[in-house]
């Protein structure tokens, strides 16, 4: 088809990562924690360094991955190493009385032991101690050194779920775009990245843009849009690498992918009539069916976790705001009413909040409680877009600019509380969250 | 041919003949309301392409030491390369047009700017252009990306209006993804909010 050919006359230009990981060069585009803004409100927890044998050491510490997890949450913090009043090893260990005097109700204990094969046996305990009962027991075996991250980002699921009753979703992934200088020339990356940021591997670089990744509800693929033969095209690509293609490259522009909840359809913008209108592809057959027709610019569609609406940002009324089409009837309602701008939705996972760009004195983030119909502002950061939700709804992945730098930051829904994230160089924008892992 | 090349050629012409080029961005219209002092924004249009410019030359010369003849030859191969079409249309405006703060539509001095260029195309019948429409990096930016698209179509149907085809014109939109001033400053922003008249070469 037209579209390979097309991959391998811009291959100069564009160079996808042949096999997941190929460039190698994680640390650049990694995404380090710059600010740390502890909220009062946060939940104080022992996460006790896990037990490891006096001549074994290890590429990764559990505790501190977990301990960065928790507090990513803006729920809760783990005590500080040197405020820890003992290091039991073994639930018999524990004295409840000395960890409720610290004002701690549960504590995480554990052990890392090489098992002589080059991996480890990780075992995990995690004990309520106001019921002075242990909750959660368990072990991983053979685990590469590598994946002691992965074991660390389940143990703090486990946890958060044991303390919130809501699944965790640090087991998960993000993408985002990086963008640096090189020799005078832009250099755009295409990055997938643990959801702390850690572990990035670009799966395409290219020295034109790149923006708007999609994941797919299954986690193998991204779309994303792509200007790497001159203007707007999205692109498809499979992320063990084994396969990149253009699927629209339709007259005008295209843009905006979003997959449908079951993954067998892709709503994309494109202007072929004219003006911008959403369109639905197939992608068994890449049959495109339009889906709005208005002068006005419609744009930045996201499914409703039902599969029956799209929300969708329309500036029908002269300003962007956004809209809901429903599908089976063709009907559209307006959803946003606050400030002239509202731009660029997101839709939480059980469908109850709607985050979106909202100008009002800057660009921030709002949330629009669908139920009780409020609107409410997350973020105080500058230039704020690209909302996108965590798997469990709970935390809420965004670009801004600080300091003239594009960066990304993670805001918990619930009480606000914002961390940024940041390349060591260059800039980072279009974060998307991806769908749990398993 | 590029952006950068043409930027390249028509700054070279206007060197070498001399003349200076006519502000393009009128001091009084630019304003939308309530968005800051827009007063100089043609000092900076100007500052913008010196810049590049100086960009270009450092380029030039630092990868030509060994072979000074060669960028002589270079220079005037380029030189010869201007059509009567790319001199004509370089002669007295810039060709770019700005825009208010999410607006798409083009002030007097626009359209005497479009009609400048739309008469060159009809006294050069077989010439096509590109118009690359650009917003500032404010707001969303798929948004943008639509934005930037309306933006290079209202400068197409002024065109149109002077006589110009459509078929003879490539419409681009590249959002808010090549700014050409850097900086979160209203200046910075008004002259990212444009679009771009290219001939089309190819």
């Amino acid at each position: 088809m037209k579209q390979t050919t097309m991959m391998w006359q811009t291959v100069t230009r564009t160079l996808m990562a042949l096999a997941f990981g190929l460039f190698a060069s994680a640390t650049l585009a990694d995404l380090t924690i710059e600010i740390d803004q502890s909220s009062d409100m946060a939940i104080p927890v022992a996460i006790l360094p896990l037990e490891v044998d006096a001549d074994t050491v290890l590429p990764h510490r559990p505790s501190e991955v977990i301990a960065a997890n928790l507090f990513r949450s803006g729920k809760f913090r783990a005590l500080p190493e040197r405020q820890l009043p003992a290091r039991p090893q073994a639930l018999e260990e524990v004295d409840y009385g000395q960890w409720l005097a610290e004002g701690v109700d549960n504590l995480m204990m554990g052990r890392v032991e090489a098992d002589g094969e080059g991996t480890y046996t990780v075992e995990m305990r995690f004990v309520d101690l106001l019921r002075q009962k242990q909750v959660i027991g368990k072990r991983w075996r053979k685990v590469n050194g590598e994946a002691l991250r992965r074991v660390a980002h389940k143990m703090s699921d486990l946890i958060y779920e044991e303390l919130t009753g809501k699944r965790g979703a640090f087991n998960t992934r993000i993408a985002y775009v990086t963008q640096r200088n090189q020799n005078k020339e832009r250099v755009f990356t295409l990055e997938v990245a643990d959801s702390d940021g850690y572990g990035a591997q670009s799966i395409l670089k290219s020295f034109d843009p790149i923006m708007s990744p999609a994941w797919s509800p299954d986690g193998e693929k991204l779309a994303y849009v792509t200007f790497e033969n001159g203007r707007s095209e999205i692109a498809l690509q499979h992320l063990d690498g084994s396969n990149r293609e253009i699927i629209a490259s339709f007259k005008g522009i295209n843009g905006a992918p979003a997959w449908s909840p079951d993954g067998e359809s892709l709503v994309f913008t494109n202007s072929q009539e004219g003006s911008a209108d959403l369109y639905r592809m197939q992608m068994a057959t890449r049959k495109i069916e339009r889906l709005t027709r208005h002068w006005a610019i419609e744009t930045e569609a996201v499914w409703a976790p039902n599969g029956r609406s799209l929300y969708f940002n329309s500036d029908r009324r002269g300003q962007p705001q956004i809209f809901q089409l429903f599908l089976d009837t063709g009907e559209t309602r307006r959803i946003s009413f606050d400030g002239r701008y509202n731009s660029n939705p997101a839709i939480s996972p059980d469908g109850r909040y709607l985050a979106m760009v909202h100008a009002n004195r800057g660009f921030h983030i709002a949330v629009k409680d669908m139920i009780k119909d409020e609107l409410s502002i997350k973020t105080q950061t500058q230039l704020d877009e690209s909302p996108t939700f965590a798997p469990n709804g709970e935390m809420l992945l965004y670009a801004m600019n600080q300091d003239g730098r594009g960066k990304l930051a993670v805001v918990s829904v619930d009480n606000n509380v914002t961390q940024v994230l940041s390349v060591k160089e260059g800039e980072v924008r279009s974060p998307s969250w991806g769908p749990y892992l398993d | 041919m590029t952006r950068m090349n043409w930027i390249g050629l028509s700054l070279a012409m206007v060197m070498l003949g001399g003349c200076s080029s006519a502000p393009t961005v009128p001091e009084d219209q630019r304003i939308p309301e309530g968005e800051g002092d827009y007063r100089d924004v043609d000092d900076l249009v100007r500052q913008s392409q010196q810049d590049e410019s100086s960009v270009e030359t450092s380029a030039e010369e630092s990868d030509s030491a060994l072979a000074e003849e060669d960028l002589t030859e270079a220079d005037s191969l380029n030189k010869g390369e201007l059509s009567p079409f790319e001199q004509a249309m370089g002669e007295t405006y810039d060709p770019v047009i700005y825009f208010g703060y999410d607006q798409s539509q083009l002030d007097e001095a626009s359209m005497a700017t479009v009609q400048h260029f739309a008469n060159i195309l009809v006294d050069n019948p077989d010439e096509r252009i590109k118009l690359i429409g650009h917003t500032d990096e404010r707001g969303s930016q798929e948004y943008n990306l639509a934005l930037g698209e309306r933006r290079a179509q209202a400068v197409a149907e002024a065109f149109m209006l002077y006589g110009v085809s459509d078929v003879r014109m490539e419409i681009i939109s590249m959002g808010e993804t090549e700014p050409a001033a850097e900086g979160q400053t209203e200046k910075a922003w008004a002259l990212n909010r444009r679009v771009e008249i290219e001939p089309d070469n190819e």
